[in-house]
């Protein structure tokens, strides 16, 4: 592969481009879906390409290809050169980039134990159909779903600076969900977090950990539960959120709005803009004093973790919300010298045929000093929603909405009986400004998540989010009623 | 040239598998993309990807790979790799081998539009942000153009090859954070006018002069036509499945043969439609037929395919999707009123037109439960005019009791990515929050 990316650096130099990268990718994946205990879907994929980008005359052009071979390196270089000299003729001022210290050579492997691609299919599908199994405790069960993703994949990119990068990253999620139908009426519930569990850099120990066989018949129990449960009314309360879902509002509304491309205008056709206005930084007060969140990815076993991202630059760990102020972007080469920084490190694309973006590494709220005893005893009347069913945030991520999967009533410090159809709304600084406690650090956990949409061609990142658990007040909740 | 390299391809797998029945989907695409913000050129890509599906089947076992590399070497240690999973696996009595029949499609495969290179691609984009900037506003937006080839064969010796071109733009007009919209989608770049494209969105910049702070409730609303393709894309999502149907996931299940909308909505999915990209044919290389999902609000059919016809009991209507692991409707067509949008407008005394949606989802699937924010162009009608413009709202609705409120149906169809709607006027369409900061 190196021999294919020095020729690419050279057709690049010898054009005299200002700065070029090649990502030579080599991607395997594994899905297995089992549904009461057949195995619905088993597949594989393989995948092998690279993507050339280049900086000439103060824009960027790339271009990509399955085709590795010398003649369509030297095609695709020269297409990836004409696209940037076409973009320049439409440029206002042309983009400076962030200085940086390159390494010349790293060679870095993401932590593992066990390679779920050296498991056999026999013990991965008898782990699975277990787990499917374990969760057909009542005949209003219509289905018990177990799954397991795996991905290995093989990452080489070198610069016009000199860089010679490998990154080779092992990883695994896994989950079960429970299905239950009665009457018209449909429920669920899922293990440990919904849409396909959770996801870290680890192999296949990752899946064993779980004891998804375990936690089958209580997910089972639960959804049959929800089938006769109550909703939740429509009031506005105090409201606990459980890790995996407080993982996903950090996602939504502090990850996303916090990219820097997308303040700076680069996302506002499809995935929008932000509230979070160069004027805000250092100045907006986001959320209370409590509330301290880091883009970090430093932590390798994170699926957001790394040790460089894709534009060489090393993994980093910065302060977003600093005792609830606004005080930190992610940012990239191009993006940083608008605030008069270097890049923090967040350029990552999706495979070998897109182009790097800023993408969320593992964006994390840091844990307060509750227990979940203390933290549910401190409420008088309120709900603690878990999981999640539906997102939605509007295009400058302001204005949120929530569907979770289960909830339970808080009535005088004590957790009681189950809702069913949990849904809270509100406005991202307001709702982090109510929040009056957060979980410990021995319930804080790095929740995976696999597919965080963004850009143009859509692209999927994984990313992860630390969390324990949050406490908000005077939260609208049982927006609408079905 | 295409057709045969993929042709050569699938001969090779088919070859190299003795499995008892074998499908093979090649595609291979050409994507280019350029984005504008803040009136320059931002982003400007290309991509080739290629994508080999291979399914084989031992018996009643089956299972599926995918390689996005056309190495041979690779091809055969995928296939030896996928028997041994295969054969790992348990039987599946559902499991269907479609023969299918022969196809070919290339009537949305234009020239012209192929052809388009960097130069050109930055030359209209250029020409957006140069009328844009005459406006007095900023330009945002993205032109992409897509050259598909794909081809289907499998092991009874029936094959099928369709291409491709479409083109999609998105314009975003900013005047002081405020912001207007407007898209284009064909198959053909000769139907695209940048006149066509803008004037509405530049021109509507102007009713942000008189703006109000509106509050949640339920308003009546003309939907334009593409906000109508966002709530039709998700209502297909939730119900037209014959998988989802089979699951008794879908709002269908127990509904098929009763009026589950008003008598007004009339839903089909046609691939014949000239607007659409859709080809004659399904995953299983069978013959799509037009079908109608609602007809004058009666649920009447759901896509399926060999497996979930079987299962349900209804005639197969070629909507496979995934080989025979899923369908869906790819090509769905609202059935137009008899009213143009001007009139709708007129006939409004309090109410707010709607141009787009922003990052909708579902709440409950069975029960058709969504929810949504407005963007890009908020406006108020009082006395059948439109007079300005107001906050982005949040709607939660059940989309069937939607349904049953529409009013008035446009009576121009307009396809927005690859979903042929006219404009709706619903009465009490309900807002449960509002944008605040």
């Amino acid at each position: 592969m190196k021999e294919f990316g020095l020729y690419a650096l050279d057709i690049l130099s010898s054009k005299k481009v200002t700065y070029g990268d090649i990502r030579i990718i080599s991607t395997k994946d594994q899905n297995i879906v089992i549904r009461n205990g057949q195995a619905e879907f088993n597949s594989k994929r393989s995948s092998l390409g690279f993507g050339i980008r280049v900086f000439y005359d103060g824009a960027w052009g790339f271009a990509a290809s399955y085709d590795l071979s010398k003649k369509s390196i030297g095609r695709i270089a020269e297409k990836a050169i004409g696209i940037a000299k076409e973009s320049s003729r439409y440029k206002k001022s042309k983009v400076v980039l962030s200085p940086y210290d390159a390494c010349d050579t790293a060679d870095f492997v993401s932590p593992y134990k066990l390679n779920p691609f050296d498991i056999s299919e026999e013990e991965k599908l008898a782990l699975l159909i277990g787990a499917s199994l374990s969760m057909k405790t009542d005949p209003k069960i219509l289905y018990g779903i177990s799954n397991a993703s795996f991905r290995e994949e093989d990452k080489l990119f070198m610069s016009t600076h000199g860089q010679e990068i490998r990154q080779r990253f092992v990883q695994t999620g896994a989950g079960i969900t429970a299905i239950a139908f009665h009457e018209g009426e449909v429920a669920k519930r899922s293990y440990p977090a919904s849409f396909g569990g959770d996801f870290r850099n680890a192999g296949w120990e990752f899946v064993k950990e779980l004891d998804l066989q375990g936690k089958g018949p209580v997910i089972a129990g639960e959804a049959v539960e929800l089938l006769t449960a109550p909703g939740v009314p429509h009031t506005n309360t105090t409201l606990v959120l459980e890790g995996s879902q407080l993982a996903l509002q950090i996602h939504e509304s502090c990850g996303h709005p916090t990219e820097l491309d997308r303040v700076l205008g680069f996302e506002r056709t499809l995935a929008g803009t932000s509230f979070l206005t160069l004027d805000k930084l250092y100045d907006l007060k986001y959320g209370s004093d409590i509330v301290n969140i880091t883009s970090d990815a430093t932590n390798t076993a994170a699926l957001g973790g790394f040790a460089y991202d894709d534009e060489g630059i090393p993994a980093q760990c910065s302060f977003l919300v600093k005792d609830g102020l606004f005080v930190g972007y992610q940012t990239s080469r191009e993006t940083a010298p608008v605030i008069g920084q270097c890049s923090n490190g967040c350029m990552r694309a999706d495979g070998y045929h897109n182009i790097p973006l800023i993408r969320m590494t593992s964006i994390n709220l840091l844990p307060g000093e509750h227990s979940f005893e203390s933290i549910i005893s401190e409420v008088e009347d309120g709900f603690y929603f878990a999981l999640n069913k539906s997102w939605s945030i509007d295009d400058k991520r302001l204005n949120f909405q929530f569907g979770c999967e289960i909830a339970w009533e808080i009535k005088k410090g004590k957790l009681g009986k189950i809702f069913k159809n949990p849904s809270y709304t509100g406005i991202t600084p307001e709702f982090w400004g109510s929040c009056d406690a957060i979980g410990s650090a021995e319930h804080y956990r790095i929740w995976g998540i696999p597919n965080c949409g963004k850009g143009e061609p859509s692209q999927t990142a994984r990313v992860s989010h630390g969390a324990s658990f949050a406490r908000f007040r005077n939260v609208e909740v049982g927006v609408s009623q079905w | 040239m295409v057709k045969e390299r993929l042709n050569g391809i699938a001969r090779e797998i088919l070859s190299a598998s003795d499995a008892d029945f074998t499908r093979v989907s090649i595609s291979l695409s050409e994507t280019d993309l350029t984005r504008f913000a803040n009136s320059e050129i931002h982003q400007n890509v290309s991509q080739e990807n290629i994508g080999i599906g291979i399914e084989l089947a031992y018996g009643s076992k089956h299972g599926f790979t995918t390689l996005d590399y056309p190495d041979p070497e690779l091809i055969k240690s995928e296939i030896k790799a996928l028997k041994a999973l295969v054969i790992a696996g348990k039987d599946d009595p559902e499991f269907c081998a479609a023969r299918g029949e022969n196809h070919e499609y290339s009537e949305k495969y234009d020239e012209e539009t192929a052809s388009l290179g960097p130069k050109s691609m930055a030359d209209i984009a250029g020409g957006i942000i140069a009328r844009t900037n005459k406006a007095g506003q900023e330009s945002f937006g993205s032109l992409s153009l897509r050259r598909e080839h794909e081809l289907l064969a499998n092991s009874f010796g029936s094959k099928a090859f369709s291409e491709a071109t479409v083109v999609e733009l998105v314009t975003i007009p900013v005047k002081n954070e405020r912001t207007t919209y407007n898209e284009f989608f064909s198959h053909r770049i000769s139907d695209y006018s940048e006149e066509a494209l803008l004037a509405a969105p530049l021109s509507r910049m102007d009713l942000y002069k008189n703006f109000s702070d509106l509050k949640r409730g339920k308003y009546t609303v003309l939907l334009e036509e593409i906000a109508v393709s966002d709530i039709i894309r998700f209502f297909n999502y939730m119900v037209s499945s014959g998988r989802m149907l089979h699951e008794k996931q879908s709002a269908f299940y127990g509904n098929m043969g009763k009026e589950i909308t008003g008598k007004n909505l009339t839903l089909h999915d046609d691939h014949t439609d000239p607007r659409t990209v859709g080809k004659p044919y399904d995953s299983e290389l069978n013959t799509k037929e037009r079908i109608v999902l609602i007809e004058n609000g009666v649920a009447k059919n759901v896509a399926l395919n060999e497996k979930y016809s079987k299962l349900l009991g209804m005639k197969n209507n070629g909507h496979s999707v995934m080989g025979g692991q899923n369908t869906m409707c790819g090509n769905l067509r609202l059935e137009t009123g008899d009213a143009p949008k001007d009139e709708i407008i007129s006939g409004i005394e309090n109410g707010l037109l709607i141009t787009r949606f922003h990052y909708t989802n579902v709440l409950d699937m069975r029960k058709t439960i969504f929810t949504g924010m407005t963007r890009d162009g908020m406006y108020i009608i009082k006395d059948g005019k439109l007079t300005g413009t107001g906050n982005n709202l949040r709607f939660t609705i059940n989309i069937l009791d939607a349904f049953k409120n529409i009013k008035a149906l446009g009576k121009e169809l307009v396809c927005i990515g690859g979903v042929s709607v006219p404009c709706l006027k619903i009465e009490d369409f309900n807002f449960t929050g509002e944008t605040r900061f």
